[in-house]
C-alpha cells in the first residue's frame, strides 16, 4: 500500500491547498486584522496597529448587546419551541397509526429547499399591516389588526416565527433519521412489558434520541447566533432595533462605517461566545 | 382481559389519533399557507394586493408578472448568475472533495484519521468568523464583484468530504482496486474507469446538494457582489422589499420573482430524491 503513497498528493493537494487558503488563513488574519485599523486605497490595504482599540470599541457599543440580546432571546424561545415541534411531529409520522405520512412529510420538508431569503420574502406578504394575509383574516373574523413587523413588542417573535416555519422540518428529518435507527426490537419489548404508546415515547425513544437532540442544538446554536437574512430583508433590524442582531451589526461595520478591524473583532468575539455556548450546552448534557 | 377496558383503550387510541391528525393537519397548513399566498398573488395584478374588496380565491388570473419579470427588470440576468454560480460550485466542490475523499478512503498515510478530525473540528467555528479577512483578500486580489468571490471559499468543503468518505467507505470495494493493480492498471486509471463510475449515485446527490446549498446562499454573496448585474436571485429579489430599496414595495414584481425562484432547488430536490434513494440502496446491496 505504501508504494502507492507518491500519487497521494494529484488526490490531497487541491483539497489542502484550498482548505489552508480560504477557510484557516482566513481565521488567523481575522485575528490580525481585528488589532488593525484597515484602510483601502484602490486595490491596496494598508493596516496600521491600534492594540486592543477595537475590542474596547466593541464592548462599549450598546448596539452589540442589543443584537446579542435579541439572538439569545431566539435561542431561548424560538429554539426549545421549534425542537418540541419537530420531536412531536417526526414522533407522529414515525408512527404505524398514521396515514399519508409521505404527503405530510413533504409538506414540511418544502421550506428546507428554498432560501432565507425566500423565506423571509414569502412571509411578507403574510405579515403586511393592511394587506397582509394574517391581518386580512383578522379582520374578517372581527380581531384588531397586529402590526407583526412594525409593533417593537412584536417583530422579533415575527422573526422567529419565519425562522421556526424554514427549520422545522430539517430538525424533523434530523429526528426521524434516529427514530429510524432505533431497532424495532425495543418496542416490542417494551408493548410485552405493558407499556402504552405515550410511555413507550418517553421511556424509551426519547432517551436514545439523546445524540440526535444535542445535534440539532448545537447545529441551532450555531444558527441562532448568526442570524441574518430573515431580519434584514423583513425589518431591516428595527423598528426601534427590535429585530436587530449581532451580524447586521457587522455587516454595518463593514459597509455602513467601513470599519473592517471593527468588524473583525466583533466577528471573534460573537464566534468565540458561539462555540463557548456549544461546548457548555454539550458539557451539561453529556453530564446528566 | 375484559372488553370494557378494551373498549375504553380503544377509545383513547381514536382520541389519541384524531389528536395526532389535527396537530400534524394544523401544521401542514401552517407550512403551506405562505406558499399559497406567493402562487396566488404572483398571479394578479399588483391593484389586486391592494384593492379593498378581496375574496380569497380570485376568479382572474394573469402571467403578466412573470412576464415583466423577465422582460423589463434585471431578474433573468440574477437567474443566470445564479446558476452559473450554483454549477461551477458543484462542479468544483464535487471535483475536490471526491479526490479528496478517495485519497482518505483508499490510501493509508500518516495522521490520516488525525487530520480527518482535526478537519470535521472546524464545523464547529461560526461562518461570520472568516468574512471581515475573506472580504479583504479578495479586494487585495481585485477579485471582488466576480463570480470566483463566491465561489472559491466554499470549494474545500469538510462536509462534502465528509459525505462522499461516508459514501464510498460502502461502495468501494479494496480486492477490485488490489486486482486492478495487479493488472498493471495506473492509479489515475483505476479512479477515473474503474471508481467513478461506481460512485455516480453519490455525485449526482452530492452535486444536487451543493447547487441547492449554492443557489440558495445569501450572506457571502450580498458581501462580494457589489453591482446590480453581478447579483444572484437572493441578493437582487429583496430590493424590491420596501425595507430595504426605498420606494413602493414591488409586490406584483416580489411574489412572481420569490415563486420563480423557488423552482430551480425544487426541481434539483426531486432529481436528488430519486438518486438519494438509488444511492442508498445501491451502498446497502454492496454490503
Amino acid at each position: 500500500m505504501r508504494g502507492y503513497n507518491r500519487y497521494l498528493i494529484f488526490f490531497l493537494l487541491p483539497f489542502f491547498a484550498l482548505f489552508m487558503t480560504f477557510n484557516i488563513l482566513p481565521i488567523f488574519y481575522t485575528i490580525f486584522v481585528s488589532f488593525n485599523k484597515v484602510q483601502f486605497y484602490g486595490g491596496s490595504a494598508s493596516f496600521s496597529f491600534t492594540g486592543l482599540t477595537n475590542y474596547f470599541q466593541v464592548f462599549n457599543d450598546p448596539l452589540f448587546f442589543i443584537g446579542l440580546k435579541n439572538v439569545l432571546l431566539i435561542l431561548g424561545i424560538q429554539v426549545p419551541i421549534m425542537t418540541g415541534l419537530a420531536l412531536i411531529l417526526a414522533l407522529l409520522l414515525n408512527s404505524p397509526l398514521i396515514i399519508g405520512k409521505r404527503f405530510f412529510r413533504s409538506a414540511i420538508y418544502f421550506p428546507l429547499t428554498i432560501s432565507l431569503v425566500l423565506a423571509a420574502i414569502y412571509w411578507s406578504f403574510m405579515y403586511g399591516k393592511e394587506f397582509g394575509l394574517i391581518n386580512l383574516l383578522l379582520s374578517n373574523l372581527g380581531f384588531p389588526k397586529i402590526g407583526w413587523l412594525v409593533d417593537p413588542n412584536i417583530a422579533l417573535y415575527s422573526i422567529m416565527n419565519v425562522i421556526t416555519w424554514r427549520w422545522t422540518g430539517w430538525n424533523m428529518l434530523l429526528f426521524l433519521a434516529g427514530l429510524q435507527s432505533i431497532p424495532p426490537v425495543l418496542y416490542e419489548a417494551a408493548s410485552i412489558d405493558g407499556a402504552g404508546r405515550l410511555r413507550t415515547a418517553i421511556h424509551i425513544v426519547i432517551p436514545l434520541l439523546k445524540p440526535v437532540f444535542v445535534f440539532s442544538i448545537v447545529l441551532s446554536i450555531n444558527g441562532s447566533l448568526q442570524t441574518f437574512a430573515e431580519p434584514w430583508v423583513l425589518t431591516g433590524g428595527g423598528p426601534a432595533y427590535s429585530t436587530y442582531t449581532v451580524v447586521l451589526n457587522i455587516y454595518r461595520y463593514m459597509f455602513g462605517i467601513g470599519n473592517l478591524g471593527l468588524a473583525a473583532s466583533m466577528s471573534l468575539v460573537l464566534g468565540v461566545i458561539t462555540v463557548v455556548l456549544a461546548i457548555l450546552f454539550i458539557r451539561v448534557v453529556s453530564k446528566e | 382481559m375484559s372488553t370494557t377496558v378494551n373498549k375504553a383503550r380503544s377509545r383513547k387510541l381514536l382520541i389519541g389519533i384524531l389528536l395526532a391528525y389535527f396537530f400534524i393537519i394544523s401544521f401542514s397548513i401552517y407550512i403551506l399557507l405562505p406558499v399559497f399566498r406567493v402562487i396566488q398573488l404572483s398571479l394578479q395584478p399588483l391593484e389586486y394586493y391592494f384593492s379593498i374588496e378581496r375574496s380569497l380565491i380570485p376568479r382572474t388570473f394573469t402571467l403578466d408578472n412573470f412576464i415583466r419579470l423577465f422582460t423589463e427588470t434585471p431578474y433573468p440576468r440574477w437567474l443566470l448568475n445564479s446558476v452559473i454560480i450554483a454549477s461551477l460550485q458543484s462542479i468544483l466542490t464535487t471535483t475536490v472533495c471526491v479526490l479528496a475523499a478517495y485519497a482518505y478512503t483508499v490510501y493509508d498515510f500518516r495522521a490520516k484519521e488525525r487530520t480527518f478530525m482535526l478537519l470535521l473540528s472546524t464545523l464547529m467555528i461560526p461562518l461570520p468568523v472568516g468574512v471581515p479577512a475573506l472580504f479583504i483578500f479578495f479586494r487585495i486580489l481585485n477579485l471582488i464583484n466576480t463570480y470566483w468571490a463566491v465561489v472559491l471559499p466554499g470549494i474545500a468543503s469538510v462536509f462534502s468530504l465528509f459525505f462522499m468518505r461516508s459514501y464510498m467507505r460502502v461502495t468501494i470495494i479494496r480486492e477490485l482496486i488490489d486486482s486492478a493493480r495487479i493488472d498493471g492498471a495506473s492509479e489515475f486509471k483505476i479512479f477515473y474507469q474503474i471508481i467513478a463510475p461506481l460512485l455516480k449515485p453519490g455525485i449526482a446527490a452530492l452535486i444536487t446538494t451543493i447547487f441547492t446549498a449554492s443557489f440558495n446562499e445569501y450572506f457571502w454573496p450580498l458581501i462580494v457582489l457589489r453591482s446590480e448585474d453581478m447579483y444572484t436571485v437572493q441578493v437582487g429579489l429583496p430590493i424590491w422589499n420596501v425595507i430595504i430599496g426605498a420606494g413602493q414595495v414591488r409586490f406584483d414584481l416580489l411574489s412572481a420573482g420569490a415563486l420563480a425562484s423557488t423552482i430551480p432547488p425544487l426541481l434539483i430536490f426531486i432529481v436528488l430524491q430519486k438518486y438519494l434513494t438509488m444511492g442508498l440502496s445501491l451502498g446497502a446491496v454492496k454490503r
